[in-house]
């Protein structure tokens, strides 16, 4: 389908690749109805399965389990671009006022100054050890996102409990595990360490060094880590508010199963079933507009193919549609 | 005064469990390349205790007599400054065990001992001098005061004013009450600390919102924990009671480490005349006193005289917080 139908929208360098010297563009396609079906599909928004589908649907060249999660926000952010979408929208409510409205957000711009060099570069200790690290693959940092929504729900049903303070052993327990998850995921980032012409690759040996270093150099070493995986996300971006004209800072992610592992963490039992009824809905409205499509083509257009088609090609026959109706009405024919 | 019973009032002590030391495994450190860029002790602490109320299995000692004090890791530094770093002590166990390897049983440490430990904690981590926010005595106002570590500790470890572990009080009748009174471990101080908090709230929750007692009850039962708490609280430091009479013939003797007698020396204390009651509770308070960091001396400013500070005044230092960490690290 994507050869006949879809053409590439765009081409894009990853910022792996830059920051590797490699340019060599990778091309990028509108998401389709399936893809939009597949992103409101809360247990695959929840496993990872989402992203899969829509990377390897828009961007076939890509090995998912290869992709490095650096890449990931200027992928998405491509794929918006790639379905005629150059700014996002995000409805803020201000802190201040409490006034709630619709931002647009310059997309394209934000993507620019995505660079994943820091990654690439590496730290010398002050005790004349040289860590080199390495972004983790997408794959492995969406294990990491679930273990530690399983363990932030956890936190904050106990902090909802009216008693909390009885569970406080279990708080300390899980803020233990999250601190060991981070940990290992972090360690995990640390590709190699030097010591003066001698290479240490031993993943057991690096991990042991790294919880048995004191603060400063974990510290080093984790700042690192963190600097490169924000270089690697969309700036956190500064909104005056359109009622009390105060700042509000705003944090973007593109990562829809980041998002929705953020809401179902900060929702209560009721939130999540009509966020989740919402999803629903949604996936009905559009499979109903793509019956309706499939219809009104005359066999022109079959179910599996509406499934394939981008928002700008349903919209496309959306008008098409509306036009012939418009015209039967003037002509005064049936529509059969 | 109290009579001794043959009552077993006493419950059946319970088996210490052992704690789970965090040290570096040998036997896998020997085949790292990187073993020889482990954490390293960055300095040999002497306790203020002189490892006195220490059971021989609880310490190792380095060989110059002092605790091998390692620097904070990042999961050590995020426990010091979680909220409920003090509440039940576990987060203080635990950075203890990482940071004191030489502490094998950080529930037991000494109370005068833990600041010390702390203070050496923060400065293999993050270096001898900090500043300190202290309260101007008699007045409102706060100051920060630049503080070095390594001179505290140096000065504890100097001190000759040590611990006075007996107190002996006679009354007109000539007989004579002794008593052996020690630190008690921070375990405990944790545990009363956690009850009284639980109280409070118990005794918030019997108050309406216009400050009337919605439930006498539960009132009237949380004031009586209370101050039992805090008179436990001096029966844990009580190792051994004696009574003389007036010739100095020892009448009976309860020694606490006998479970039947602790819950004697308990219902003996409670049981006391105030008088005797509170010469203790001051004599415990007078140790612990000796042991307290202070700042060194400092002068107020004329704001701070006409706000009614002293001319000149130390402060008490106190490290159980996160207080004293430095921000943004």
């Amino acid at each position: 389908m994507i050869s006949t139908c879809r053409h590439p929208e765009l081409f894009i360098n990853l910022p792996s690749d830059v920051a590797l010297n490699n340019h060599s563009p990778v091309s990028v396609y509108a998401s389709t109805a399936q893809d939009e079906i597949i992103v409101r599909t809360p247990d695959s928004l929840m496993n990872g399965l989402a992203m899969e589908q829509m990377i390897q649907n828009c961007c076939p060249e890509f090995q998912y389990k290869t992709l490095l999660a650096c890449d990931i926000t200027t992928i998405l952010g491509s794929i918006r671009i790639a379905n005629g979408e150059n700014t996002l929208d995000v409805y803020i409510e201000c802190p201040h006022c409490k006034n709630s409205d619709s931002y647009e957000i310059p997309l394209r711009q934000m993507l620019v100054n995505i660079n994943a060099k820091d990654w690439y570069t590496d730290i010398e200790l002050p005790n004349g050890l040289k860590v080199s690290v390495r972004p983790p693959t997408y794959s492995r940092y969406s294990l990491f996102a679930m273990e530690e929504y399983k363990l932030r729900k956890s936190v904050m049903q106990i902090s909802a409990l009216e008693n909390r303070e009885d569970y406080s052993d279990i708080v300390l327990d899980l803020d233990k595990k999250h601190q060991n998850l981070v940990l290992d995921f972090q360690t995990g980032c640390i590709y190699k360490i030097e010591i003066d012409r001698a290479e240490i690759l031993n993943q057991e040996h690096i991990k042991q060094w790294f919880s048995n270093s004191d603060l400063q150099l974990q510290k080093l070493i984790t700042d690192h880590i963190s600097k490169a995986e924000k270089s690697c996300q969309l700036e956190t971006v500064t909104i005056n508010c359109t009622d009390c004209k105060k700042s509000i800072l705003f944090p973007l992610d593109l990562d829809f199963c980041n998002l929705f592992r953020a809401k179902l963490v900060s929702s209560d039992e009721q939130q999540i079933v009509t966020y989740l009824e919402k999803l629903n809905k949604d996936i009905k409205k559009l499979e109903t507009e793509l019956l309706k499509i499939v219809w009104y083509m005359r066999g022109g257009v079959s179910l599996n193919e509406a499934y394939q088609l981008t928002t700008y090609q349903r919209k496309e026959i959306a008008k098409i549609v509306e036009d012939n109706i418009e015209l039967t009405k003037k002509t005064g024919l049936p529509i059969l | 005064m109290t009579i001794r019973t043959t009552e077993f009032t006493a419950t059946m002590p319970t088996m210490p469990t052992m704690p789970v030391i965090d040290q570096p495994k040998t036997q896998q450190t020997e085949s790292n390349p990187l073993a020889a860029f482990f954490r390293k002790s960055k300095l040999s602490l002497s306790l203020p205790s002189r490892g006195r109320w220490y059971s021989k299995s609880s310490l190792q000692l380095n060989e110059q007599g002092g605790l091998d004090i390692y620097a904070m890791k990042a999961d050590d530094d995020i426990k010091f400054r979680s909220g409920d770093f003090t509440l039940n002590g576990k987060n203080v166990y635990d950075v203890i065990r990482s940071c004191v390897p030489g502490i094998l049983e950080p529930e037991l440490v000494p109370n005068i001992d833990i600041d010390a430990i702390l203070l050496g904690i923060r400065a293999a981590s993050y270096g001898n001098e900090f500043d300190c926010i202290v309260d101007v005595p008699n007045t409102k106002l706060s100051r920060t005061v630049q503080t070095n570590a390594l001179d505290l500790l140096n000065a504890m470890a100097n001190q000759t004013n040590t611990w006075d572990e007996f107190l002996q009080i006679t009354d007109e009748s000539g007989k004579s009450l002794s008593l052996t009174v020690a630190p008690v471990p921070i375990k405990n101080v944790f545990e009363t600390s956690k009850f009284i908090l639980n109280q409070r709230k118990a005794l918030s929750r019997a108050i309406d919102k216009d400050d009337n007692i919605s439930d006498e009850t539960a009132f009237s039962s949380s004031i009586d924990s209370l101050t039992k708490s805090a008179i436990d609280l001096i029966c844990m430091s009580i190792r051994a009671i004696s009574v003389l009479d007036a010739n100095g013939q020892v009448t009976f003797t309860l020694d606490a480490s006998n479970p039947q007698d602790s819950a004697q020396i308990m219902n003996c204390v409670r049981g006391l005349d105030v008088a005797y009651f509170y010469a203790i509770r001051n004599h415990i308070e007078a140790q612990k006193n000796k042991y307290l960091f202070r700042t060194v001396q400092q002068t107020s400013t004329p704001e701070e005289i006409l706000a009614g500070a002293p001319e000149v005044w130390t402060a008490e230092l106190s490290f159980l917080g996160s207080n004293f960490l430095p921000d943004n690290q």
